[in-house]
């Protein structure tokens, strides 16, 4: 019997021919770039998963692997999700051409025709970064025209695309968040730019608290989990001030004053870092110029607000699937308000007792 | 009935009762919850909040009743209520969250009667269009891609 396909079913076929053939070409030149400068592969354990990066020659690997080095595990077993990355710059060898108009780039920096559940194509904005992945075989490229123009804040959060299309079919969700918390449990703060929670993660370092990141980290849905994803943190001139013992160990020092003081928790506090734990709480940061932090009950909406519009903008391709994890987040954690306070010890110590009551732990 | 308000939604052609409507495109996503229903609009970087009596509006607009239906179906409502159930449908065809009706759609059964506890409330969030703002088009260089960001003066290693 022959098969009947629907006119929009055709249109999404063409789409993906179009989306493969110029995935393999690009693949190829990566490959082709693998060859010609001298490369190197780091394996990574992402949420218990093995993550296999090859990189063509040293320069990107120089930016993008200190953001993951914590991850860094033995080359065993087939990967779950291999990328290729390279420059054309320092490999001579770049991808073709774009194979579709200008307009085609929307908002995200998805390209239109280029994206289906089996690919997935996007030209970063601001960043000039390709990246792409094929969900069929979980096999990722990243490329950027001159590893000299990739922006310090790429190197905050590196592949976080490439990770949230990986994880789409899994139990998992990239958060706007940050992450501090016990062994047996801890919360996400999660909240936009501007919205206290790397102070409130920062502040939390002098504490027993632990740290799973200030900007960007994985959950798991399915328990409720924090991952570390990556070991940074980022701080604002102002902020930077209030910490003046990290100060040591910022890495773009010499930085021009539009961008974030950067650091590496691996470099400037290795034993503050953890692997991840339970998430017991989500908790909404709030700026009150007050001098105590209070936790105190919101509602699931407005956890919701403060996290999902901030994670899926920044994350092309992510959509109703991501936003229905984000919310299992919210129905599963209690949700509070962390009205952050002007005293920094303070701020980790409402985290405690939450954590420690019969409500938050 | 006062229709609209601020920047006449409909009725411009005298149809705005009746106009039917439909969901959103795909491009918006929506999540609910007892007290709020969260809506994103993933191409502009806007995000809404709707109270439960907006959602209940929201929902019967999607599913192709007209705002003369959806006010009939809420005559139970105090008079105050009502008055709002015109504002924020015309505020959800401005945001775009109600599109109109492909001709020759099926037309709904009647609405069941709906008594809203609450004025329906539509609160629009503009914080995240910032993000939007970095224009996806640029100058293309020798390769064929576009290029956005300076090149340092440091030479390749």
């Amino acid at each position: 019997m022959a098969l009947h396909t629907t006119p929009a079913c055709d249109a999404r076929q063409v789409s993906d021919a179009a989306a493969e053939r110029f995935h393999r070409e690009v693949l190829d030149r990566a490959e082709s770039a693998l060859k010609a400068v001298p490369a190197s592969e780091h394996t990574l354990s992402v949420a218990g998963q093995t993550v296999r990066l090859r990189f063509a020659g040293p320069h990107l690997e120089e930016l993008l692997m200190p953001a993951l080095e914590h991850l860094a595990t033995r080359p065993d077993g087939p990967a779950a999700l291999t990328v290729a990355l390279f420059d054309s710059a320092s490999t001579g060898i770049s991808p073709p051409p774009p194979p579709w108009d200008p307009a085609s780039q929307g908002p995200r920096g998805i390209i239109e025709g280029h994206n289906s559940p089996r690919f997935r194509t996007v030209y970063q904005p601001g960043a000039d970064v390709l990246l792409l992945y094929n969900a069929d075989e979980r096999s990722g490229v990243y490329w950027t025209p001159d590893y000299r123009r990739v922006p310090y804040w790429e190197t905050s959060f590196p592949l976080r695309s490439l990770f949230q299309w990986w994880i789409e079919d899994q139990p998992m969700q990239l958060a706007h968040a940050a992450a501090v918390g016990l062994p047996k449990g801890g919360v996400l703060i999660a909240g936009p730019r501007g919205s206290g929670k790397s102070t409130a993660a920062l502040a939390c370092l002098a504490s027993d608290l632990f740290y799973a990141g200030d900007d960007y980290v994985l959950t798991g849905t399915s328990p409720l989990w924090a991952y570390c994803l990556y070991n940074t943190a980022k701080l604002t001139r102002d902020v930077e001030a209030w910490f003046p013992q990290l100060a040591e160990t910022i890495s773009n020092r010499d930085r021009p004053s539009s961008e974030k003081a950067l650091l590496f928790l691996t470099r400037s506090a290795p034993q503050k870092l953890i692997a991840g734990f339970p998430i017991r709480a989500l908790l909404v940061p709030r700026i009150t110029g007050q001098r105590e932090t209070r936790v105190v009950s919101c509602g699931a909406g407005e956890a919701l607000r403060s996290l999902a519009p901030t994670t899926l903008f920044q994350l092309p391709g992510a959509g109703q699937t991501a936003l229905d994890k984000l919310a299992s987040l919210v129905r599963g954690a209690p949700v509070y308000r962390l009205e952050l306070g002007r005293d920094l010890p303070g701020i980790p110590r409402a985290i405690l007792d939450l954590l420690r009551s019969g409500e938050g732990a | 009935m006062a229709l609209g308000d601020e920047g006449g939604f409909v009725g411009e052609q005298g149809d705005g009762l009746g106009a039917r409507y439909r969901g959103p495109d795909p491009g918006v996503v929506s999540q609910e919850f007892e007290d709020e229903t969260i809506v994103i609009r993933l191409d502009t970087g806007m995000y809404y909040s709707f109270n439960p009596a907006a959602a209940a509006v929201w929902r019967l607009a999607c599913a192709g009743h007209a705002l003369a239906d959806v006010i009939h179906a809420c005559r139970g409502s105090a008079a105050a209520v009502n008055g709002n159930i015109a504002d924020v449908w015309g505020r959800l065809v401005r945001a775009e969250l109600i599109r109109p009706a492909l001709p020759g759609a099926d037309v709904p059964a009647e609405a069941p009667a709906l008594t809203l506890k609450s004025p329906p409330r539509m609160t629009e969030y503009a914080d995240m269009q910032e993000l939007f703002a970095l224009d996806p088009v640029h100058d293309v260089d020798e390769s064929g891609w576009p290029s956005t960001q300076p090149l340092p003066a440091t030479p390749v290693k």
